[in-house]
């Protein structure tokens, strides 16, 4: 661990000018078909995976300032994997947050940027060191002040997030990620959302933009405005509705094919998974514009009574099934763990087939709830594949993954 | 620290500005201090003459000088063309080009509940009467591609889909000389789903 060596760099950041970072918005979508833009890239991999050899990256280092319960502090990593062992509160899950924001630019436990700034301060930074197989390091900078965000990646400023998806992506599995089977509808969107992403990049600026046109449309339904004015906003929301499903529909596909495939003998007892979705309007997906035009006017006095979209890809679901019955109420809490876990294990292993890019796994003290031969087999899963990251307040962890170097937290922190 | 009143109130109009933030406000009012007074005296009296030479033209709603504007009272300009446009400003980009020698209309807005901007506020009954006045053969829908773009471009398409004249929108995708390499995703999937045959 170190402390400090990192600090001159952070305070070149800090001391930066500040942008905001945006996302441009490109609709795309006037004239689209609805139908998935280019099928093989969903079936085979990318040009860049199948034809380029994408550096292997490994996070070297880490360092952070002012950053949840960090005040100021380094660490270095290990390429195959590392263990943080430390009591709880000692700062295991935040440091497993701020790797992953280096990856994704925002908090992978869904906090907004301010509540990550450490009391006291208002500002944070961090500033993350990838070593690749070709030598030649990459170096993810972020800094956040008084709602302003920069983004620096070899110490080039970037003006979109989305920069950072091509480079690093990581996968983060905690105890609370049984809500995925048991929790909100909300809870699951995010998951599957945030996993169709890092395989198809376009999506995200699909999903933004659907979600401007609710809030459009929402606003409309408040209001006694024109009819047709309504319509055009109808018909967009259709639009651009067509153009997210496809996109949805087939990571499900291929999701559903590994889950029967490679991952289905992973456990004994947790077989046949699959995930299917649930639309509020039945079939959504398979309907074509005039189908749910229609259902948009069946819908209308609804929506007007409601004042907001009663269907759509902001609404729908995703059930975990086992043996074709629903986990939430059928299966074992073990089970659902399980389930999970194997769901992240195969969206790592999509992210590499689609985008050549090996994420890093972020495992937060998940292995306590699994019995030793469920571990065993994740860890061998995972073994040689990817870097990891298990954060754990028990020394038996190291039975597993002994062979991993050690990074303890304690009442220092 | 130092205040003034009268600075504040100049930081404040200047900060009013499209892009023009705070710090750059004050970098522009100081600035506007520092140059001989005659400076800043001709530019208000510039800016005060050209505010009030200007007004919305009663037939195509640009913001010009007179009324008709040049362009609705040119004898030289194609009648059977009507090109609409969101601001007057789109105008002047278009005509840099040298290539459309049709008539304008300007929306003034998009529709965009959000906003409070609906069929009212983009001007929906004048530009039925400029159709209906008009008649040309063809309208060119030249606004920008984003969701209160393409719901205005359908929201004129249907007001005038009975009428029999053919209604254009601009392309979108990549930029004439732009480098496939520097183009993001997004824009590359616009292209690409609205490739066309060679």
């Amino acid at each position: 661990m170190l402390r400090f060596g990192m600090f001159p760099i952070l305070v070149c950041i800090l001391c930066g000018r500040w942008i905001g970072i945006k996302t441009t918005v490109i609709d795309a979508s006037a004239t689209a078909s609805g139908k998935f833009p280019e099928q093989r890239v969903a079936i085979t991999r990318t040009f860049s995976a199948l034809i380029t050899q994408i550096p292997e990256l490994k996070l070297i280092s880490i360092s952070l300032l002012n950053f949840r319960s960090y005040e100021q502090i380094s660490f270095e990593f290990d390429a195959p994997g590392n263990l943080i062992i430390g009591p709880n509160g000692s700062g295991k899950t935040n440091l497993l947050e701020a790797i992953a924001y280096t990856s994704v630019g925002k908090s992978i436990r869904f906090h907004q940027d301010k509540e990550l700034v450490r009391n006291g301060s208002e500002q944070f930074a961090v500033n993350g060191l990838y070593g690749t197989d070709t030598n030649l390091p990459l170096q993810v900078q972020l800094a956040y002040e008084r709602r302003r965000k920069i983004l620096k990646i070899n110490t080039e400023v970037k003006r979109q997030l989305s920069s950072l998806f091509e480079h690093v992506k990581v996968i983060y599995c905690a105890p609370d990620d049984i809500d995925l089977v048991n929790g909100n509808p909300r809870q699951r969107r995010q998951y599957f959302d945030l996993a169709i992403a890092q395989v198809f990049p376009c999506y995200i600026t699909l999903l933004r933009e659907y979600l401007h046109i609710v809030e459009q449309r929402n606003r409309l339904l408040k209001e006694e405005g024109s009819l047709l004015a309504k319509k055009s906003w109808d018909l967009r929301f259709i639009k651009s509705l067509l153009e997210l499903y496809p996109y949805r529909k087939k990571y499900l596909e291929i999701l559903n094919a590994e889950l029967a495939g490679t991952f289905c003998e992973i456990s004994e007892n947790t077989k046949n998974l699959s995930i299917t979705y649930q639309p509020v309007l039945k079939q959504a997906m398979d309907l074509d514009e005039s189908v749910l035009m229609s259902r948009v006017t069946e819908l209308e006095n609804r929506e007007k009574t409601w004042q907001r979209s009663l269907f759509g890809a902001h609404l729908d679901d995703y059930v975990f099934e086992m043996d074709g019955y629903p986990m939430r109420s059928y299966a074992s809490q073990g089970q659902k763990r399980i389930a999970v876990i194997i769901s992240k294990m195969i969206q790592a292993q999509l992210i590499e087939t689609h985008t050549g890019i090996k994420p890093i796994l972020l495992f937060d003290d998940v292995f306590a709830e699994l019995d030793y031969t469920h571990s065993e087999k994740i860890h061998e899963l995972c073994q040689d594949s990817y870097q990891i990251f298990i954060a754990s307040p028990k020394e038996d962890i190291r039975q597993i993954f002994g062979k991993m170097s050690v990074i303890r937290l304690g009442s220092e922190q | 620290m130092y205040h003034s009143d009268n600075l504040d109130k100049l930081v404040e109009s200047l900060a009013r500005f499209p892009g023009i933030g705070k710090k750059t406000a004050q970098r522009l009012a100081w600035h506007l201090l520092g140059q001989d007074k005659s400076f800043a005296f001709e530019l208000s009296e510039t800016i005060k003459t050209t505010v009030e030479a200007f007004k919305p033209c009663s037939l195509c709603l640009m913001i010009a000088e007179s009324d008709p504007c040049p362009i609705c009272s040119s004898i030289e300009r194609n009648r059977d063309l009507l090109c609409i446009v969101e601001h007057s400003a789109d105008i002047q980009i278009i005509e840099n080009m040298n290539e459309y020698h049709g008539l304008y209309f300007v929306l003034g807005h998009l529709l965009s509940p959000i906003d409070g901007f609906g069929p009212n506020e983009i001007n929906s009954e004048s530009l039925k009467a400029r159709i209906s006045e008009l008649k040309p053969q063809e309208i060119i829908l030249a606004l920008k591609p984003s969701s209160e773009g393409e719901a205005t471009i359908h929201f004129i398409w249907e007001i005038l889909r009975d009428s029999g004249i053919r209604i254009t929108r601009l392309s979108t995708g990549l930029p004439f000389g732009g480098d496939l390499e520097y183009s993001s995703s997004n824009t590359l999937r616009s292209a690409w789903t609205r490739r066309f045959s060679v």
